[in-house]
């Protein structure tokens, strides 16, 4: 493999399996897990979104799985399609229109968008028969006390957690056998009892410990924060334990970079980079919670303020034709008709000083977008720079 | 005195000499058995770096420059509004939460008949003034080599070199947060140091000669950090900490100097490192002079000059110009014709209006160890690939 020059012999692995999980479409193990956001559907804040970012909704009238939402219901509501040759998973099923034109629907319930809903961000259908549809409904399950689910952008998707919110990594393997010394398992407490998929797996000392779909759980000593998943790759036998995961384009992969943590990159190991301005913020922005973009802002640069020069060095992450939004990656469509992958809002780009896996030379790349100009104003809907900065998963 | 004071308000000293005592026992009973007459480091991290100051009476015959309310009412008035609207204005602005009342004054530029942002657009408004330094003393270097024959140049207080190029002095000298004389801070500077320094990459320094104790060559090497510095229990720097070196090479700077009688000068053609977006996106030193002196406890001080381009300086303040004006009594239209006016360098080949600026920059250095961070300085850290392209089910 080519990239074996530059990584080390558990990193090659790693990446070797992660080759395999993209033509498989595994994500987790042997396990397939279901999308949190199916294609078509993405994750805007709180809630989920149809692929314009725009909020969705289920409908208290429609049951089993069929919408009865008429012609007249339709001025208001519209369904959101199933992209073509797309198949249901987990929560996301395809359920039959009003029309019988393929329709998304959550847990059976067909979803809609709201015509009063003007711009990312609005919901103004809820209430009356209406629910919006959030993220948190669907992580809904039976969990034994102590445990949670929360987003863990380092594994692409969410996952059980402790009491602390440290991601949860399931095992496969001889757990009678001792593991190394930094993966502690999950105790459970010694009155607890089964719960959903959770059962109770016993260990040679006695004691007890939570398994999560015949699998017993762990965390790592590694992971020190919340949302980190340091022990992706450490043994191939743990997998974070995901519910749900998250949609990443074909040959996009995390990196888990020296120095800035984990960073989004094609497969080649190119970095990928937001083109994101100035925010007043009391602090370094490079901590990675304040190097985050703000996806309205995101959304406002688009595919601005890189020119025909500035093309040159910086090109954008292109998006196939067939390619549908999901999860956090939109599709923006450029001047020239050609797509483009925006994450969480951003548009993204490579930059070609990039030589070699793991470069990022891009990153604090500054334009000052100061104009002498008298006749001719700078862009009001721009920021004062736009800066070029690594993505954060 | 050579060049700036030693301080003690920064930085844990006792430490370091208790350190350096045990290692050089440990050596001893290591019975220095490497017949080699091995080079000697010394690595440090930037614990203070601030524009050099040295403020004298004379420096501001007509007084420092307005404070906010002044550069306010100024602006609008300049801009056509009558001055009892003028202070109408104000006192609603200040009234209000948020930034809405101040639009009159952030939009003060006017391109034909349209108000446009004055701090995107500072060539849009009539030029206001702005208080430059005048006098004859002035902390830096003589960077363009007239020496004496520079009549519009400064004379180093401390060495009493003649013809010192600092223009940065000349746009600070009369910015009343900007004004003082070593060992005292400058307050604004040491405000955003102090903010940025517990999250940005620290900056490193290391000297290399034969025998630190001989005059001779030395070689300097200038990087910058994975990680930032770390502070005491009493809130200074903490010494000694091991800071790997990112591999980013456009931080990575080596040049050669000398030793005499115990200080150490330099000079190089460039110096660059990447900064931080509150404080300094990057500094890119050209014609770069170099001073520095050890300290008995270990610690370092020093000045570094060189030429700047200047727009980088205005959008320090000009990112958040409304900031920089409320709160640092900074005009910024009158600062961008300033730095305008008196830039000293790289002249503009169409235009002629230079583009860079002699500054001085005095810096404060504790005693710290350093490792690359993979593969040496200049070579990017090498790193892991994790995760995972996921495709539609």
């Amino acid at each position: 493999m080519k990239l074996s020059r530059y990584l080390g012999g558990t990193a090659v692995a790693v990446l070797a399996a992660g080759c395999l999980l993209q033509s498989s479409a595994f994500a987790n193990g042997k396990e397939e897990i279901a999308f949190a956001a199916p294609p078509g559907v993405t994750i805007e804040g709180p809630r989920f979104a149809d692929g314009a970012g725009m909020t969705l909704y289920t409908s208290d009238k429609d049951v089993d799985g069929k919408s009865n939402c008429d012609a007249e219901c339709a001025k208001m509501w519209k369904a959101v399609a199933v992209p073509a040759k797309i198949k249901g998973g987990g929560n996301w099923t395809v359920a039959k229109g009003f029309n019988g034109e393929a329709q998304w629907a959550f847990r059976g319930k067909p979803v809609y968008t709201f015509a009063n809903d003007k711009s990312v961000g609005e919901a103004k259908g809820g209430g009356s028969g209406w629910t919006i549809l959030t993220i948190a409904t669907a992580d809904e399950m039976m969990l034994p006390v102590g445990l949670g689910i929360r987003e863990v952008n380092d594994a692409a998707g969410r996952s059980l957690v402790n009491h602390r919110n440290m991601t949860l990594y399931t095992f496969e393997g001889n757990a009678k056998k001792p593991v190394a010394a930094e993966w502690t398992p999950v105790y459970a407490a010694q009155i607890a009892n089964p719960v959903g998929d959770f059962t109770l797996f016993k260990r040679e000392d006695g004691t007890e410990q939570w398994a999560f779909k015949g699998k017993p759980l762990y965390t790592f000593e590694n992971d020190v924060a919340m949302g980190e998943a340091k022990g992706m790759g450490a043994d191939p036998r743990f997998q974070v334990a995901l519910v749900s995961r998250y949609f990443m384009p074909p040959n996009t992969i995390v990196r888990n970079n020296l120095g800035f943590g984990t960073v989004m990159a094609t497969a080649e190991g190119k970095s990928l980079y937001m083109r994101d301005g100035y925010r007043y913020q009391i602090g370094s922005h490079y901590t990675r919670p304040a190097a985050r973009g703000v996806p309205a802002q995101g959304r406002n640069i688009g595919t601005r303020g890189c020119d025909a020069k500035c093309l040159e060095t910086w090109h954008p992450y292109t998006a196939a034709a067939d390619a549908v939004p999901a999860g956090h990656w939109t599709i923006l469509t450029r001047t020239d008709g050609t797509r483009q992958w925006a994450y969480q809002g951003y548009a993204l780009y490579t930059y070609t000083g990039d030589k070699k896996p793991g470069d990022m030379i891009g990153n604090d790349q500054y334009t000052y977008l100061v104009s002498e100009d008298t006749a001719k104003a700078s862009d009001p809907t721009l920021p004062v720079s736009l800066n070029w900065h690594i993505v954060f998963p | 005195m050579v060049i700036a004071p030693k301080k003690t308000r920064h930085g844990s000293k006792g430490a370091y000499a208790r350190v350096l005592t045990m290692a050089l026992a440990g050596a001893a009973l290591a019975g220095f058995t490497a017949q080699t007459a091995a080079a000697e480091s010394r690595s440090f991290a930037f614990n203070m770096f601030y524009p050099a100051t040295y403020t004298q009476p004379d420096n501001c015959p007509e007084g420092v420059n307005p404070t906010s309310h002044e550069i306010f009412r100024n602006a609008l008035i300049t801009t056509g509004t009558p001055p009892e609207k003028a202070e109408h204005i104000i006192e609603e602005a200040v009234k209000q939460n948020g930034n809405a009342g101040y639009k009159p004054i952030t939009e003060r530029g006017k391109i034909g008949e349209k108000q446009v942002n004055a701090y995107t657009n500072p060539l849009s408004v009539p030029d206001p003034g702005f208080k430059t330094a005048v006098g004859k003393f002035a902390l830096g270097f003589n960077l363009d080599g007239r020496g004496a024959d520079d009549a519009s140049a400064f004379e180093n207080p401390w060495t009493h070199e003649k013809g010192v190029d600092n223009q940065l002095f000349r746009i600070y000298g009369c910015l009343a947060n900007y004004q003082a004389t070593p060992p005292a801070y400058p307050n604004y500077p040491l405000e955003t140091w102090e903010m940025v320094r517990d999250t940005m990459p620290a900056w490193l320094i290391t000297v290399t000669a034969d025998d630190f104790s001989k005059d001779g060559e030395v070689t300097i090497s200038v990087d910058r950090a994975l990680n930032h510095l770390l502070r005491d229990a009493k809130g200074h720097a903490r010494s000694l900490g091991t800071f790997r070196i990112d591999g980013d090479p456009r931080s990575h700077n080596v040049f050669k100097g000398k030793i005499e009688k115990g200080v150490i000068t330099a000079a190089a053609p460039k110096l660059y490192f990447l900064g931080d977006q509150f404080f300094f996106p990057d500094f890119d030193f050209t014609q770069v002079k170099m001073t520095m002196e050890f300290e008995e406890d270990g610690h370092a001080h020093g000045m570094v000059g060189g030429y700047l381009p200047w727009l980088p300086i205005y959008y320090q303040h000009g990112q958040n110009g409304l900031n920089a004006e409320t709160f640092r009594g900074m005009d910024m239209v009158g600062l961008y014709r300033a730095l305008m006016r008196v830039a000293d360098a790289d002249p503009d080949p169409a235009t002629g209006q230079n583009r860079r600026m002699s500054t001085a920059w005095l810096m404060e250095l504790i005693p710290v160890f350093t490792v690359p961070a993979d593969g040496g300085p200049g070579k990017v850290a090498s790193d892991t690939a994790t995760i995972q392209s996921a495709r539609a089910p």
